[in-house]
């Protein structure tokens, strides 16, 4: 059964319950959008039966709380995603901004040549007023430095253990804007004996497929699979969104569902996921004190997975953390909708109940999975957000001073 | 990936056995499909009705059950053990329920009533409107609160009652939104002062749809109490913020309890070995294990159990046997529906599940609508079946664990 069959399929199963509704954070945070009930299952009717258009599906973060949500395994925010994906292929436009973040590896290309100057641009509030006007990009969305080629050469020079090999899929976030968490990830995963390789620096077409530009996802998911295909097993990945990507979404929008495709989406990996199935023993015997009080927020991609929350497992091993876990479902950013200058408000109201729970409880840093949730949420909140490795790195370093600093 | 406890489904009664093992030091982990019931749960606690109102206490009716029911396998001091332990907890919790001995008549959005052994606090009766002169609000394009069939209700029960549309908070429309708006507000004695002075000459209560919050009810109600207004509150349909708010504060306190949750998972597999379940996979043959099982899946209604087209019933996730005499014929829908709710996992006194005149496994115990013999819609008993098994589930597996 294709992936756009079993989707549609599932929306003879809504109950028309309303749960949906009522976890739907973009539909609380704004009367704009009907919410899942009506711009999924109830309205896919009409856009089958008469080509009903109207544009809510873009309104739709993506963030998959309602399919989460749903009693009866109806596939909501994937059949808003096929909405979506069908009104781009009508002709409906994309802002340019979200074209241009639909490929971060070239803008990640272009900034490397020059990063201090791309870093002065971005930093220039005139220049973020133009982006603004003339791409649509939000002028106090969150940015991220660029560090391009960083990872790459740290790991060039490392030193590492003989070990099994596991493979490291990194992600544009690894590659352009957060070495460091690929860093803490090789650490942790060196500290088991096992040695990293990371084959491939390509993109993983999230953006693309999230806001629906399908057409041109199709060639880079077909390129990072062909380069992912003869990779070392397991794949492991520091993205809970890229991992989705690859696991589930490749199949399920692209209908990319056999050969490499299908090994590679049953060969990849969550680092929490794979360190808390199959080390979490020897992990606990080298984590040390790390006196910090931390708030885990598990990002809403981590619950397309629909595996608990490894991370927040990992990190209550750590002797002397001390941990609040998040009662907010989402950050608000919701991989890049939030950049978006229509819909920046939308991320910063979803974003309020997290924000909030950071404020009253003042945590020395923030923890959660997904990178543009740490970005948002850092700046949203002034406090530090990091990746669970980065936490256990320094719990197996036992020196969380140098982790603070090494940033700097 | 290792727990005390496993969990599966996080209805009430799992909700409850979760919260009982956590704050005895267990370790508890859940699985669940998707939101719970209570999202639909007009937010009272039903404990019994075969008929009306009462100030009998509803489990004097216990000895009139089948013996299989499981208020009766359990035993009445159980059962009230329970109720005491979860009322205490849900008062900790800022969810207040005003249990009065017998059931009093809740109202229900549709005019009609609900025998509720303890309604929420503040939750509208007949017998706190029926001396009052009374208005009814509903909210400017709020679909889920027929406030003309309640008016109805009201007239023909001889209440004298008048209707009244308000504009909601940051005027939204839909429940939840609105009950999150009504958490958000700035200023809500200017709000309620804004009702009170539209309320018709003479008005002295007003029947609210239960959207006042989802956390701040008990401050709005006492804010409007301020400014004269005396409210109560009517559950909406489903979506009902009534159920939804107890059903979030039980999460909340299992997830600061190191209560783990799995969401929209369905048990895919398990694994068993000496009289025993060992553990379970998911969708993606993960395995946890764990030392004892607590199956809260549900009955046919929520996909605990399902129906052959034969019309036999299976219990998909521990293989269970399931007592059934005769198939569902759902040409007989008065019957069916019966026997839809009846039909379930047979237990013993400690609820393990019961095949061939004994226990299938030493470490599983089994819970709510997926017990057989009792009918939560014909009796009105859900919350209390689930309440009491919920405990008892959780006593029975720490007694395991202490043995083991």
């Amino acid at each position: 059964m294709s992936g756009a069959v079993k989707v549609l399929e599932s929306m003879d199963r809504c109950t028309k319950c309303g749960i949906c509704q009522a976890h739907c954070p973009v539909a609380t945070a704004t009367e704009a959008f009907p919410g899942p009930k009506y711009t999924g299952p109830q309205g896919q009717r009409f856009r089958v039966i008469e080509q009903f258009t109207e544009t809510s599906p873009m309104l739709c973060s993506g963030c998959g709380i309602c399919t989460s949500v749903c009693p009866n395994d109806v596939k909501i925010s994937d059949i808003i995603a096929f909405a979506k994906a069908a009104m781009l292929a009508d002709g409906a436009k994309l802002p340019l901004g979200q074209k241009v973040m639909n490929r971060p590896e070239g803008v990640g290309r272009i900034a490397a040549v020059a990063p201090t100057l791309a870093n002065g641009l971005l930093g220039n509030r005139a220049l973020r007023g133009l982006a603004e006007a003339f791409l649509g990009l939000h002028r106090d969305a969150p940015l991220p430095r660029f560090h391009g080629g960083r990872f790459r050469r740290w790991l060039a020079r490392h030193q590492q253990p003989d070990g099994p090999v596991v493979s490291y899929f990194t992600g544009c976030a690894i590659e352009h804007y957060d070495p460091f968490v690929g860093i803490a990830a090789v650490r942790v995963l060196n500290s088991l004996g096992l040695r990293v390789s990371a084959p491939t620096k390509a993109c993983c077409a999230l953006p693309m497929l999230s806001s629906g530009e399908w057409g041109a996802a199709r060639g880079r998911a077909e390129a990072l699979v062909a380069s992912l295909a003869g990779a070392e097993r397991p794949i492991v990945s520091t993205s809970t969104s890229c991992s989705l990507t690859l696991r589930e979404k490749y199949a399920t929008y692209l209908s990319m569902t056999e050969g490499a495709a299908a090994e590679v989406a049953d060969a990849i990996v969550d680092i929490c996921e794979f360190l808390l199935a199959a080390h979490s023993d020897a992990l606990e015997a080298s984590l040390t004190a790390l006196p910090l009080r931390v708030l885990y927020h598990g990002p809403c991609q981590l619950r397309g997975h629909a595996m608990g929350q490894p991370a927040l497992e990992l990190l209550r091993l750590i002797p002397e953390l001390a941990l609040e876990v998040s009662e907010a479902s989402c950050c608000g950013i919701a991989g890049t909708y939030g950049y978006d200058k229509d819909k920046h408000a939308i991320a910063m109201a979803v974003g309020d109940t997290l924000f909030k729970q950071i404020n009253r409880g003042s945590p020395d840093v923030v923890v959660t999975d997904s990178e543009t949730c740490r970005w948002h949420t850092e700046q949203a909140t002034q406090v530090p957000c990091r990746h669970p490795v980065e936490l256990l790195a320094a719990s197996i370093d036992g020196n969380f001073e140098a982790w603070r600093s090494e940033r700097s | 990936m290792r727990s005390d406890v496993i969990i599966v489904g996080a209805e009430l009664d799992g909700l409850v056995a979760a919260l009982r093992l956590l704050e005895q030091g267990y370790s508890v982990r859940i699985f669940c499909r998707g939101a719970s019931s209570l999202h639909s749960a007009p937010g009272g606690i039903h404990l019994l009705s075969p008929k009306g109102a009462s100030q009998e206490p509803p489990l004097a009716g216990v000895e009139a059950l089948d013996p299989r029911h499981p208020y009766r396998l359990m035993g009445l001091p159980g059962v009230e053990q329970a109720l005491a332990w979860f009322f205490r907890t849900c008062e900790a919790l800022g969810q207040s329920y005003c249990p009065n001995g017998g059931n009093s008549l809740a109202l229900t959005p549709a005019g009609m009533t609900l025998p509720t052994f303890a309604p929420f606090r503040h939750q509208a009766s007949l017998a706190a409107v029926q001396a009052a002169r009374v208005a009814v609000a509903s909210f400017r394009d709020h679909r889920d609160f027929p406030a003309g069939l309640l008016l109805q209700g009201l007239q023909k029960a001889g209440v004298s009652a008048t209707g009244i549309e308000l504009e909601a908070p940051e005027g939204r429309s839909e429940s939840v939104a609105i009950a999150r708006a009504f958490d958000r507000l700035t200023d809500p004695k200017a709000y309620f002062r804004g009702v009170k002075d539209r309320l018709a000459a003479g008005s002295e209560l007003v029947l609210f749809p239960a959207l006042l919050g989802l956390e701040k009810q008990e401050t709005l109600i006492g804010d409007a109490a301020g400014q004269g207004l005396v409210c109560l509150e009517v559950p909406t349909l489903p979506p009902s913020v009534a159920g939804m708010r107890l059903a979030f504060a039980l999460e909340r306190r299992i997830l600061q309890s190191n209560g783990l949750f799995h969401r929209g998972v369905t048990v895919a597999g398990r694994r068993n070995g000496d009289g025993r379940v060992i553990g379970v996979t998911d969708q993606r043959d993960r395995f946890y294990a764990a030392k004892a099982f607590i199956l809260a899946s549900g009955g046919v209604l929520m996909g605990g159990l399902e129906v052959e087209a034969d019309g036999m019933v299976l219990e998909p996730t521990f293989d269970l046997p399931v007592a059934q005499t005769a198939p569902l014929d759902a040409l007989q829908v008065d019957q069916a529906l019966d026997a839809l709710h009846r039909t379930g996992v047979e237990v013993d006194e400690s609820l393990r599940p019961q095949g061939k005149g004994q226990h299938t496994h030493d470490n599983l115990f089994v819970t709510g609508t997926t017990l057989g013999h009792w009918n939560p819609m014909g009796e009105a008993s859900g919350e209390g079946v689930s309440i009491a098994t919920g405990w008892a589930a959780a006593e029975a597996a720490r007694r395991y664990l202490e043995a083991s």
